[in-house]
């Protein structure tokens, strides 16, 4: 099985998400729903369509001048490490999942936002990369723009900003409630299902992650919206694309000149 | 009060049939439906593209569940929830040994589970299995289309990036060992969603079947349509929509609510 993916992918219109070097900039914003990569797409200047394959939806535009992209990962960490994999072969450097998560604790409400500083790994993918006592982080410096930026703009905002760890989990209907008990119990803030593998691969690769979340419910509080529009976490979508696009103006600002590598 | 519609796939009981085709890409979701007779687009949200039309009179739906166990089975608890019993994956697949060829049809009799989801179901000593039933319909169907296939033991993987080039990963010893140890043991091909299938739908106690094609020759890497015919992906969705219709059959015969 000594195949080369990567050698016999490198500079070729990859293989999921049907893009190519160049069609993307090296921010990539990856919501999991393909909806929501067009939801983004409003935010961005001269945003153009780029390409839809499977659950992978991307457009390319700019923020305040700096390009950035945005492609859909689908639900769960398997096709979420495919996206993160091919975007990096094509020239992402910084990934930043824009993300719906279920609150675990019960001071947190729906439309709060989250910011991710470490994933328990609850699935089944990033052990294909480290083994399982291998911390799942985002990138710090990536990490910590988002949180400034967030709190610096928390007084315009619907919901309150938090951040912490959050759980990775690979069954959303396999939840139980002596589950839930437990991730509360360890103190995660929240759920979500790709965090942990976009950290893991990101880190094997020398590149940034980081994540935001909106929160649609709580498990704990049982404050959960099904039957009608949830308006508290659509409002958490456009107020988190909002903080990462001025984030990344920020870091790029930031880094521009120190040279932009992922710290070793 | 009407029912509400499922979270994620976004249908409701009278929008699906309980015959069910889940193929992991999208767009393979349209190319099934264009084998039923009168097929309706009924919903698309997220990776979820779902139609229903008719094989044999009788409801019958696909919806693409995207690439990987979480999202499957996302896909089959909503779909079990409104109603459905039989489903059956068709997909594509990449060979483990020479038994299989590009463009051969492959039908699991088996998962190996190397996936995360699975685990929430059921013990890691349980069996991932297909239905027999829909199994043996589904090598009747091969046999009667005279498409070369292969019925063995697929290898279900939650990361498609570290298969081919584990000596990359820092955990190579563990990857190498388990992935020379399934080949010893025979397993013919690999994808990533059949143990879940199989696993969620024992759990759930409903009939699941996989019939895939195999996109690459064994040791060889397919990443370009021009070693890839996709006409040949036509194969396992004949294979499969032969396999669906003698299970409606055999369910009328025995009197099944369809």
């Amino acid at each position: 099985m000594a195949l080369d993916k990567e050698s016999k992918t490198a500079g070729k219109k990859q293989y999921h998400i049907h893009l190519k070097p160049g069609d993307i900039g090296k921010y990539v914003l990856l919501p999991g729903d393909p909806a929501r990569s067009d939801r983004v797409a409003k935010y961005l200047d001269n945003a153009e369509f780029v390409a839809v394959n499977r659950e992978h939806r991307t457009f390319t535009g700019f923020y305040k001048g700096v390009k950035v992209s945005v492609t859909s990962t689908g639900m769960g960490c398997p096709s979420a490490a495919i996206a993160a994999e091919e975007l990096m072969n094509i020239g992402a450097e910084c990934l930043i999942r824009i993300g719906s998560s279920a609150a675990l604790q019960d001071h947190i409400k729906i439309g709060d936002l989250m910011i991710s500083t470490g994933s328990m790994k609850n699935e089944g993918t990033s052990r294909f990369y480290v083994p399982d006592c291998f911390p799942a982080v985002p990138d710090f410096d990536l990490t910590r723009a988002i949180i400034d930026t967030a709190r610096e703009m928390q007084p315009d905002l619907y919901g309150k900003v938090y951040y912490g760890i959050n759980a990775s989990d690979d069954a959303f209907y396999g939840e139980t409630q002596e589950w839930i008990d437990k991730l509360s119990g360890l103190g995660c803030l929240n759920v979500e299902m790709e965090s942990s593998a976009l950290y893991t691969v990101c880190h094997k690769r020398k590149k940034r992650a980081a994540m935001i979340s909106a929160v649609s419910g709580n498990l704990v509080t049982g404050e959960v919206i099904y039957e009608t529009a949830n308006e508290g976490l659509a409002r958490g979508w456009d107020e988190e694309i909002k903080i990462v696009l001025e984030a990344i103006y920020r870091f790029e600002k930031e880094m521009n000149g120190t040279g932009n590598e992922a710290a070793e | 009060m009407g029912e509400q519609k499922t979270m994620h796939t976004d249908v409701t009981s009278n929008l699906i049939g309980k015959y069910v085709f889940l193929p992991g890409s999208v767009e393979r979701a349209s190319l099934i439906a264009e084998h039923f007779d009168n097929p309706v687009k009924v919903a698309h949200k997220r990776e979820f593209l779902t139609y229903t039309g008719t094989l044999e009179g009788v409801p019958v739906t696909v919806t693409s569940t995207g690439i990987g166990g979480p999202s499957a089975c996302i896909a089959i608890e909503e779909l079990h929830s409104c109603g459905a019993h039989t489903m059956m994956r068709i997909g594509s697949a990449a060979s483990t040994s020479p038994k299989v060829r590009m463009g051969d049809v492959v039908i699991p009799n088996g998962a190996v589970r190397m996936e995360g989801t699975g685990n929430h179901y059921l013990p890691f000593e349980f069996p991932a299995v297909p239905d027999f039933e829909m199994l043996k319909a589904l090598e009747a169907a091969a046999v009667k289309l005279g498409h070369p296939y292969n019925v063995g033991v697929t290898i279900t993987k939650d990361s498609y990036y570290t298969e081919a080039e584990p000596e990359t990963k820092p955990v190579y010893e563990e990857l190498k060992y388990k992935w020379e140890s399934y080949i010893k043991g025979g397993a013919t091909n690999t994808s990533m969603e059949c143990a879940v299938l199989f696993l969620v739908g024992a759990s759930l106690g409903i009939r699941t079947a996989s019939v895939m094609i195999s996109a690459t020759d064994f040791g060889q890497y397919s990443n370009d349509a021009k070693d890839y015919p996709s006409g040949w992906e036509q194969r396992a969705i004949e294979v499969g929509i032969e396999g669906m219709r003698r299970m409606i059959r055999k369910d009328m015969a025995d009197g099944m609510s369809m």
